[in-house]
């Protein structure tokens, strides 16, 4: 055995991670000789040491928080509790005192399950969720997450409809599961996007890195590597999947857009999906087929990547109607 | 209202969502030191390692309203600046120094080291792990520190298992050159009568 393989070896003993073949020949080395045996108290006496890395920095928390004080005040008022809710707080009562009667029946006759929580976000809206197991979830405009406090049993279950980002943190033991409003995505540990609007009678699901199983009812399981995308069609019960996919959807929630001769249809179709806008495509033929060129990052606004691709093939931005767009003249460059 | 001296993870995200500074500097004297090292870890600069925490907590505080942690909060800080100091090298485009290849490492080893007294074995692993080439550093304290397997250090830097694996057996085998001065035998047969008798 070379000494490369010794050392790495020697490594996933420490962080536990020896295979049941891996074990076999750390013993055999083991007892293979005295030097092999102060190799690995050494190893592991610099691993443990490490651990405390780095002592020598030590930043002045009372300067940094004074600091940070200051930015803290620099952010924006959030916006004021909603007023919709106080005047019509009878009506809530009324509900509430009706569900938490319903609730407590509900209770005495069910055997304990576990806590659930459920997030909503409405439109123009974002929620981060963070996960015991070190999962965090963002959620996209209009969607529903329903998940329990705890993960206990096999696998780790969570219901989805809308759109969301997963990064899942891996545990080959215990399966992460997303039931979507079609199917349902299992993985281990990885990240990536599911966009599942009920009632929208598609969903997708792209992978940004490591390995995902897509399910769908009554058809063979999809499984998704890094730029694998599958788009499932409700109507035509059929899912396409493509590779390479352009990780521009994912925009809403990295920030970065980058296009790269991508032509200006689909450069719209993602300002589409992304900012829920629409275009008057019909009336922008001459243009449709241009290609754009050009990189977006730090989470622009709509207006400005429209105002860049307007200025670069001469064609002036019309909003029609709030949230319509159109692009009028130009030509492409 | 006066928050407890020992809040819960929970009753601090509550009182941050009511939008509480108090909350806030409680999460921020706590966690600060903590965050500041993940990120010195992957980005050995004090000034980018502090800018990139104030980062991370004040997303925190603009983020409050919007916010589920159901973990602890100290995971959830954790794993943000983490993810942003590796962003930043990405966005960036830094230049990671990848030093040699070939380690002249004889494999005789440092006997003596197991017995040098912990405090100074500290300093030299800390001064050790500082001076391994960038790439090799950060496939180390990925591993170390924050837990995870090849696959997922191959993921997050989008290098193959094969180059992770050889970046870790790099790194414990020039840290264990580094402490090669301490191996001299004298020294290590004085330190283990000292070791015997303090012992």
């Amino acid at each position: 055995m070379n000494h490369i393989d010794r050392i790495l070896l020697l490594h996933k003993r420490l962080t536990g991670r020896l295979t049941d073949s891996d074990r076999r020949e750390y013993n055999r080395l083991m007892k293979s000789g005295e030097k092999q045996e102060k190799e690995s108290q050494l190893i592991s006496r610099i691993w443990e040491t490490s651990g405390s890395y780095p002592n020598s920095f030590q930043p002045n928390v009372d300067k940094a928080w004074l600091q940070f004080k200051e930015k803290m005040d620099d952010q924006p008022v959030p916006a004021p509790m909603r007023p919709l809710w106080r005047r019509n707080i009878m009506r809530v009562a009324a509900a509430l005192l009706l569900l938490v009667s319903a609730w407590s029946v509900w209770q005495y006759t069910q055997p304990r399950p576990a806590a659930m929580a459920t997030v909503s976000t409405a439109a123009d809206q974002q929620q981060i969720i963070s996960l015991p197991d070190g999962t965090q979830i963002t959620l996209a405009e209009n969607s529903l997450l329903t998940y329990p406090e705890n993960f206990e049993g096999e696998t780790r279950d969570v219901k989805l409809s809308g759109k969301a980002f997963f990064e899942v943190a891996h545990n080959p033991e215990s399966p992460f599961v997303i039931e979507a409003s079609h199917g349902t995505i299992e993985v281990l540990g990885t990240s990536f996007m599911v966009r599942s609007y009920a009632g929208n009678g598609e969903e997708e699901v792209l992978v940004k890195t490591g390995k995902v199983k897509y399910q769908l009812p009554e058809k063979e399981a999809f499984i998704l590597r890094k730029g694998d995308k599958v788009v499932y069609d409700q109507a035509a019960h059929e899912a396409v999947k493509s590779t390479n996919a352009s990780f521009n959807a994912l925009a809403w929630f990295t920030g970065d857009y980058n296009f790269s001769g991508v032509v200006l249809e689909d450069v719209l179709k993602v300002l589409e999906q992304n900012f829920g806008l629409s275009f008057q495509m019909d009336k922008m033929e001459q243009i449709l087929k241009c290609k754009v060129s050009g990189s977006f990052p730090n989470h622009p606004s709509a207006e400005e990547i429209l105002a860049a691709i307007s200025l670069s093939f001469d064609a002036s931005l019309e909003e029609v109607n709030p949230n319509q767009y159109v692009l009028t003249g130009g030509t492409c460059k | 209202m006066s928050l407890p001296n020992k809040a819960t993870d929970q009753e601090l995200m509550r009182a941050l969502a009511k939008g509480q500074e108090e909350a806030m500097e409680v999460i921020f004297r706590k966690y600060y030191t903590g965050i500041c090292q993940a990120a010195y870890r992957i980005l050995p600069d004090p000034a980018v390692a502090e800018d990139l925490a104030q980062d991370v907590l004040l997303e925190l505080w603009r983020r409050r309203d919007e916010l589920h942690i159901s973990g602890s909060i100290s995971a959830y800080l954790r794993r943000a600046v983490v993810n942003r100091a590796l962003n930043y090298i990405r966005d960036q485009r830094l230049k990671l120094k990848e030093g040699e290849d070939a380690i002249n490492d004889s494999g005789e080893d440092a006997k003596a080291v197991a017995l040098l007294e912990s405090k100074d074995l500290e300093k030299q692993i800390d001064q050790a792990i500082e001076n391994l080439p960038d790439r090799c550093r950060l496939v180390f304290v990925l591993s170390r520190f924050e837990e995870l397997t090849y696959a997922e250090i191959a993921e997050k830097l989008d290098i193959s298992v094969k180059t992770v694996e050889n970046q870790i057996s790099k790194a414990l085998k020039l840290l264990r050159k580094a402490l090669a001065p301490y191996t001299d035998k004298n020294l290590g047969v004085l330190l283990f009568l000292i070791f015997l008798l303090g012992g």
